[in-house]
């Protein structure tokens, strides 16, 4: 494997950061705070390594994290938690999976490859899965890395090679 | 490729393998009508197939590491293998685990209960996440990263959930009829499935098969975040990785996620007449203990493995009439099969589906 470009974002001011990028993506106004941060991190490493890097259907992406969607949890709780003042919105339980910042970037690259979220302790803990994953010879390359809502994201794009 | 060494589940029908089966053969279902998940009062009862958690509410654990715990342990035992090595790595598959804590904490806890010392993974690809942790086991164990691997999948239910799922109106007030015309919706449901996974090997088999994960695939719809492709894109492509490491004359059948949801069962037909399935039988799971979420992927291939090694295939329970564009091989009868191989197949938010090919493999087949 070898590393093309890397990001490293923290987690503030992603309002300010989305504006600078100069890219017109009205969804990013409804991702949640995961979401949000990894697209982030993956468009500036978009535009470091340039989006022809890109396969429709031979890259990647793989996240991790370790509290994953708790944020966006905790927001969705406070919309049920009341009976007498009951509204659970669809518009939020859809991000109670961490999984959706992939699919997020997926959409957006039209992507149809692997789209993967796992929960680990840290970064470190990625590298033998981010291994095994590019050791299947069935991709090109991959975007991978952590995001932490709150903290901040750390991706890469690596190749096989 | 990689061997199934042993499997254990805990269903609501059954905290076992041959017991579930028989509950399926009887065509008996888990579900009944909850006020409450477990303590947590409902806005809106609801229909679901829901685990008696009594045994698992004992002090040192929490309930759900102590329901992984229990579901791993016959597994372990059969298989033989030493849980305690650092060759052995633990895989949690769950989309929510105990909520509140970091899912790597408890699969830290669940591993350190059988004395392991390596650094757990934990999945979390939304409903998907049972056989995409099958497919990184596997991927591990072929890389020689590790030598065997324990696949937890689990999932207990709770409010936040049940609420969500009634909130996006994907729930049936009934008990759910996968691919029916009248089908209403899924059934919230919990169980844990365990599978003790190793590099395949022929010194692994004597004179009876071994079922073998022999690969699949995960793909992306690259459409929409909750919603599954109109065109079953990914499924599509996850379909044709699996009929590319077998023959689909030799499938006994297509085990879908079926979650009697409309846009599901939808997209799967699409996928399916896509890749020109039609003909091979469907078998859809969920009329017996309803989406399981992050146990659904190993529970229903565990199912299908040992029901397939006895020669049938489950009937579709709550299945009628034709309710999808394309008639997918669906039926409300058990089937006969004398073949030895199927698909496991899943969809979940995300746009992301993924697929495995299971095969029962003997020794000569591996020689080769």
């Amino acid at each position: 494997m070898k590393i093309i470009g890397e990001v490293i974002l923290e987690d503030k001011d992603l309002m300010q950061e989305y504006k600078e990028l100069g890219i017109d993506y009205p969804k990013f106004y409804k991702m949640d705070g995961l979401s949000r941060l990894g697209w982030l991190a993956t468009e500036k490493l978009l535009q470091q390594v340039g989006t022809e890097v890109l396969d429709s259907e031979r890259t990647c992406i793989i996240m991790a994290s370790k509290n994953a969607c708790l944020h966006n949890n905790r927001a969705f709780e406070a919309t049920m938690k009341d009976h007498n003042n009951y509204f659970p919105s669809p518009a939020l339980f859809v991000y109670t999976v961490p999984n959706i910042v992939t699919g997020e970037i997926a959409i957006e690259h039209k992507l149809y490859g692997e789209t993967a979220f796992y929960e680990l302790n840290n970064e470190d803990e990625l590298e033998p899965i981010v291994k095994a994953t590019m050791a299947t010879g069935r991709f090109k390359n991959a975007i991978v890395g952590w995001v932490e809502e709150g903290s901040g994201a750390k991706l890469r794009l690596v190749n096989d090679n | 490729m990689v061997t199934i060494l042993s499997d254990h589940i805990i269903t609501p029908l059954a905290d076992n393998v041959e017991g579930t089966l028989q509950a399926i053969r009887d065509g008996r279902s888990g579900m009944t009508r909850h006020t409450d998940v477990h303590g947590q009062s409902l806005m809106q009862p609801i229909m679901a197939s829901l685990l008696d958690l009594t045994p698992y509410q004992q002090e040192g654990h929490t309930t759900f590491e102590n329901l992984c715990i229990a579901c791993a342990r016959p597994a372990i035992e059969r298989s033989g293998i030493d849980a305690t090595s650092s060759r052995c790595v633990f895989i949690l598959s769950t989309t929510k685990g105990d909520i509140w804590t970091p899912t790597a904490t408890t699969a830290r806890h669940i591993a350190q209960a059988f004395g392991n010392p390596t650094t757990p993974i934990v999945v979390n690809m939304a409903c998907t996440s049972g056989v995409s942790a099958m497919l990184i086991a596997s991927r591990m164990i072929e890389a020689g990263i590790y030598d065997y691997a324990v696949v937890i999948g689990c999932d207990i239910q709770i409010e936040l959930v049940v609420s969500g799922f009634q909130c996006v109106h994907a729930v049936s007030d009934d008990e759910c009829k996968p691919f029916d015309k009248n089908r209403q919706g899924l059934n919230i449901g919990e169980a844990a499935a365990t599978m003790i996974l190793t590099l395949s090997d022929e010194r692994l088999t004597c004179n009876e098969n071994r079922w073998c994960i022999m690969g699949g695939s995960v793909h992306n719809d690259a459409n929409h975040i909750s919603g599954p492709s109109r065109t079953g894109e990914g499924a599509l492509r996850c379909l044709q990785d699996c009929l590319a490491l077998v023959d689909k004359d030799t499938l006994a059948c297509v085990s879908v996620h079926g979650t009697a949801t409309d846009y599901n069962d939808e997209m799967e037909s699409i996928a399916l007449h896509r890749a020109e399935l039609d003909d091979t039988p469907i078998s859809a799971l969920k009329g017996y203990f309803g989406h399981t979420m992050g146990a659904a992927g190993l529970l229903e291939t565990i199912i299908t493995m040992h029901t397939i090694e006895q020669g049938w295939i489950p009937a579709c329970r709550g299945y009628e009439q034709q309710g999808t564009t394309y008639a997918v091989a669906v039926s409300q009868q058990e089937r006969a099969t004398d073949k030895k191989s199927f698909v496991k197949m899943l969809s979940g938010f995300g746009g992301v589906n993924s697929a495995i090919v299971v095969e029962a493999t003997t020794n000569s087949q591996l020689a080769k």
